[in-house]
């Protein structure tokens, strides 16, 4: 081993007794050495007075530009006080993560919306290239089902839009074989001698909708027609019979006012919201058996979790989550070029999205009702992921006690490496239904 | 696609929404990747803590020594580093301390509150014996000492000591013990402490000190097993 290593091992201490003696024999006898020694020393000791530069907090900068009599920039002012606040940057955070994870939803729905169009064009479509449903029998429907309104054009019928999820999807796949089937009828009209006057076959019709011939007209809905009975080229049973008398003027009217089949963001929403929605409130006292790390003080807060939940159906619920928790943490970072595994335990702060699932078919459902929580959100150093099972016991009317086990994970960035804590708690509450 | 999606997501929410958790305004510890093993032996007769630090880190609280006190060694970060002592945020003792890894030293804090003096000892024991060493330090202001170890050994130990001075190391059985000091050269016995038992695995540093006349011993017994 050289002199420069075992001058470098002294300094950092990991030099052993043997090479210790060595090294003062060299600094004995060697001037070029004592001189380097006593130059590695030197900055080694301003190394160590020196401070890490810490950065000036804004006000006082602000103090010192007031006192030069030179005035800021209300703009820079905001940036200093507001954008590049800590909790800014926190609030920004856990704004950006809840859009990322809506974003997600949303698309996985509209995701789920297109691939099952896909699979309805595959079913709806014809075995032998036939219109299974026409919008002349749309005309019909809407007709019967509504005779006082006299309006020729058709419309959607709500209640179906509200009730049938997959009316909207089928009426988009519809309105593509409407002008086809429509194509059809308004060529097998013209090729008719028509000349039936169109205020009777209007009136006949209307007396037949309002004495409730409702099975001549029925043979056409897309239940009962199959590619046999509703074949219109084979024009020989007294279904299609019916359908010709349709008069002409109408036909044209359904194709000159096509079926609104643009589909709005409500629209594609309002089937997605839930029917029977309730909320419930959970307030929940966390106990940990984790202690605080050697040495350091026991702060013995207070840990809860408060969550709102909106159940989307009797199992299902989303909700939000704040909360206070003890996070013990232990990261390694650099100090004056010397490595430490720094130890702390920090009160922090939560705010975070939650699902939950009511498992209502256990055994003694009415003596309690099992859930699943699981939790994702942020804190001031990083997100946090929280999974918690356990059971509401009802104890009057809409409160509950609520019992379970829960397990925390933090995952913090310190020095470019990503570190985690993990707790396991015991947690105890109220679980109120509004 | 998620594998992706997903830790992007998790490292832009890390670089946001980060306040660094070094500097979170919270109690906290600091143990150093390479370091040496230290003990306090404070002498004196500070009524209010006070604060150690090292390279800017808060190593140490240093209280009031009792006539009886068990310690720990800390680890300390070896190397040639800096030593301060503050009292309400004033440094009363700043200095530079050199350290070998995995080596055990005593810091001993003595002469009063308004300059303060260290002294640091580095313990020449073989940590795999799990020996007991008994240690003697005379500030007190009899110049010359004779101490003698009584025990069940065929052979009393006798020692000297001079004003100021330590001894070294000595191994000892973890057997009952007492300690005989006398003033030389009158050999007039001045104290001493009778029936100790002590177990392996500790340094023990008898003190003598003296305060208008009357000699106390303090004994600082620091386990160097558990680290």
């Amino acid at each position: 081993m050289n002199k420069q290593n075992l001058i470098m091992d002294f300094i950092d201490g990991k030099i052993d007794p043997e090479n210790k003696d060595i090294l003062f024999e060299h600094l004995f006898y060697d001037e070029a050495a004592r001189e380097e020694f006593t130059q590695q020393i030197q900055i080694l000791l301003k190394l160590n007075q020196a401070f890490k530069p810490l950065p000036v907090p804004s006000y006082v900068t602000n103090n010192i530009y007031h006192t030069l009599g030179i005035k800021q920039s209300s703009l820079i002012n905001l940036w200093q006080n507001v954008v590049q606040s800590r909790y800014t940057k926190f609030g920004l955070a856990l704004a950006l993560f809840l859009l990322i994870t809506l974003s997600i939803f949303y698309f996985g729905q509209l995701y789920n919306q297109y691939k099952s169009m896909g699979q309805n064009e595959i079913t709806h479509s014809s075995k032998n290239n036939f219109p299974l449903v026409s919008s002349s029998e749309m005309y019909f429907n809407n007709l019967h089902s509504n005779t006082t309104n006299m309006n020729t054009k058709t419309q959607l019928n709500q209640s179906n839009i509200k009730y049938n999820h997959n009316y909207l999807i089928s009426l988009a796949n519809y309105s593509i074989l409407l002008n086809s089937i429509d194509n059809y009828y308004k060529n097998q009209y013209s090729n008719q001698s028509n000349t039936t006057n169109f205020q009777s076959i209007t009136s006949n019709h209307l007396q037949n909708s309002s004495t409730n011939e409702t099975n001549e007209t029925q043979i056409l809905s897309k239940e009962k027609a199959t590619p046999n009975t509703f074949n219109p080229l084979s024009f020989s049973n007294s279904s299609t019979a019916k359908i010709t008398n349709l008069p002409l003027n109408l036909v044209y009217s359904t194709q000159n006012n096509p079926v609104n089949t643009t589909l709005s963001l409500n629209d594609l929403i309002s089937p997605l919201l839930p029917k029977d929605y309730r909320f419930e409130i959970n307030l929940l006292n966390i106990i940990t058996q984790t202690a605080t790390p050697n040495g350091l003080k026991n702060t013995g807060i207070n840990q809860f979790d408060f969550n709102t939940l909106y159940y989307l159906n009797s199992s299902n619920a989303i909700g939000l989550n704040v909360g206070y928790e003890n996070f013990p943490q232990e990261f390694t970072r650099t100090i004056q070029g010397k490595q430490f595994l720094q130890i702390q335990s920090p009160n922090l702060i939560y705010m975070g999205i939650s699902y939950r699932y009511n498992y209502f078919q256990a055994p003694f459902g009415g003596a309690f009702i099992p859930y699943f929580d699981l939790t994702i959100g942020g804190t001031q150093v990083g997100p946090i992921i929280k999974g918690q099972i356990g059971a509401n016991i009802p104890i009057w009317n809409l409160i509950a006690l609520n019992i379970g086990l829960h397990n925390s994970m933090l995952i913090y960035n310190v020095e470019n490496k990503i570190y985690s804590t993990n707790k396991f708690n015991f947690v105890y509450g109220l679980n109120i239904k509004l | 696609m998620r594998f992706i999606t997903y830790p992007l997501i998790i490292h832009l929410i890390l670089l946001l929404g980060c306040e660094c958790p070094p500097n979170l305004n919270t109690d906290k510890g600091f143990i150093p990747k390479e370091s040496s093993y230290l003990s306090f032996i404070n002498l004196l007769n500070n009524t209010q803590p006070y604060d150690i630090y090292s390279m800017n880190i808060k190593i140490f609280q240093l209280k009031k020594t009792p006539n009886v006190s068990h310690q720990n060694y800390l680890k300390f970060q070896s190397g040639i580093v800096d030593f301060k002592i503050k009292r309400n945020d004033s440094i009363v003792l700043n200095t530079i301390v050199q350290t070998e890894a995995n080596q055990f030293y005593s810091m001993l804090l003595y002469r009063s509150n308004e300059t303060i003096e260290n002294m640091l000892i580095w313990e020449n024991i073989n940590q795999s014996n799990n020996n007991l060493y008994l240690r003697f330090a005379n500030f007190s202001n009899i110049d010359k000492l004779r101490i003698v170890l009584v025990s069940d050994l065929p052979q009393n130990l006798e020692y000297n000591l001079l004003k100021n001075a330590i001894t070294d190391n000595i191994a000892f059985p973890s057997i009952p013990f007492s300690i005989l000091l006398y003033r030389l050269p009158e050999n007039e016995l001045v104290t001493k402490i009778e029936n100790l038992n002590i177990n392996l695995g500790h340094i023990v540093y008898f003190i003598i000190t003296s305060e208008n006349n009357k000699v106390e011993i303090y004994q600082i017994i620091n386990n160097y097993k558990i680290n």
